[in-house]
């Protein structure tokens, strides 16, 4: 198996603005393209470790972060390819790493319909999987992070994919969205953070990812049992505390961050069923990274695993 | 008054004081009280009046726990068709 990162920078470049970068991630190969040499640094700070798939794998998601022509360089614009066709406007070059990451996001999130599929992210302990729904700037992103650089394996910062009927998770390991504040804040946390290129004034405003694939296991594509659900909430003036919430309440709350349970209908429904009244349900109230990696550290289910 | 459920539909009952009700006529998925989510049910296998409703809730439900029955099932069900869950006849 070929690393990115045993890649000569020549070879990568050239198989990079050729669109001959197979990256296998999670369950699936994403072959990437890009003749914009911000998107090429991005992708050799944040995906070293990711296996090169073979020229006769099945790629499922062909993905180009492309400044196509004249025009688009005279201006300093680029846009985001599924398959060559272009599902959104234009970006100035200077976003365009974060919106190659989100476009990837977008991928998942509008196909893969055989997994019921929350917008959470996923980390694990040992055997145990921790699903972290959270709208945007609810703090998910920077408390996986965080739980990434203290030893939890980060499977997902943003989607939680489920077979309909069981409580697993199969991980998908991409780089950890932070954006404004958060980015500064994981800096200060971990000087072993490795951070990709700053993305600035973007709809999300500063926008930078994390290397994720921080644990021995981070490239297992074994799905792992959930067993917790926790809703993560940052709140700065509030105490903090990790307490326990209703089935029933969560139940609704998780479909709300589904990208597609209400398109799944009653599978939708069972897999909910199956994953809500299999696992515990916890709010995380927190403004203490620290303090919030220890409350999950000491929740029964995760006590005890390495 | 006959009340009827549009189809059947799918309950997750955590024993808490509240029921999630998927209905498959609507595809919409509801947070209900239990109280609610014990008339869904008793509509299900077929339509019930008002009477019928209200004989089988006082043979489950305890008087301590809702103090005037019939009003409450006259709610309830008010709601669940303001939901869209039943009809009336």
């Amino acid at each position: 198996m070929q690393l990115l990162k045993h890649l000569p920078p020549d070879e990568f470049s050239r198989r990079l603005s050729q669109g001959e970068i197979p990256l296998r991630i999670g369950p699936y190969v994403y072959n990437l393209q890009s003749n914009l040499s911000g998107v090429a640094a991005g992708i050799r700070t944040l995906y070293p470790d990711f296996t090169l798939a073979g020229p006769d794998d099945f790629v499922d998601y062909n993905v180009a972060l492309l400044s196509r022509n004249a025009l688009q360089r005279l201006r300093g614009e680029a846009e985001f390819l599924f398959d060559m066709k272009a599902p959104f406007d234009a970006i100035p070059i200077g976003q365009a790493y974060a919106f190659l990451e989100w476009g990837m996001n977008w991928c998942v999130s509008l196909h893969t319909n055989e997994y019921l599929k929350l917008h959470a992210a996923v980390v694990s302990r040992g055997d145990c999987a921790v699903i972290m729904p959270g709208t945007p700037g609810a703090g998910k992103s920077t408390l996986c992070a965080a739980l990434g650089l203290r030893g939890w394996r980060i499977l997902s910062d943003e989607h939680a994919m489920i077979p309909p009927n069981t409580t697993d998770v199969v991980p998908l390991c991409r780089p950890v969205g932070l954006k404004n504040e958060s980015i500064e804040v994981i800096r200060r946390f971990s000087p072993d953070a490795v951070l990709g290129p700053v993305s600035k004034e973007t709809h999300k405003g500063v926008v930078a990812h994390m290397k994720a694939d921080l644990h021995p296991a981070s490239h297992d594509t074994k799905p792992l049992r959930a067993k917790v659900m926790i809703f993560p909430r940052y709140a700065r003036d509030e105490p903090q505390q990790l307490s326990p919430r209703r089935r029933s309440d969560s139940f609704i709350l998780a479909a709300y961050h589904s990208f597609n349970y209400s398109l799944l209908c009653e599978t939708g429904f069972e897999a909910m069923k199956t994953l809500i009244e299999n696992i515990d349900c916890y709010d995380l109230v927190y403004h203490d990274l620290d303090w919030a990696i220890g409350a999950m550290d000491g929740l029964p289910d995760v006590q005890g695993e390495q | 008054m006959t009340w009827r459920t549009h189809s059947k539909g799918r309950l997750y009952d955590a024993n808490e004081s509240t029921v999630v009700y998927f209905d498959s006529y609507s595809g919409d998925t509801h947070l209900l009280t239990d109280f609610a989510g014990f008339v869904v049910q008793q509509l299900e296998p077929r339509p019930l009046t008002t009477e019928e409703l209200m004989h089988r809730v006082a043979d489950s439900v305890d008087p301590d726990d809702i103090a005037d029955l019939a009003a409450a099932l006259t709610g309830v069900l008010e709601e669940l068709v303001a939901l869209d869950i039943l009809t009336r006849d």
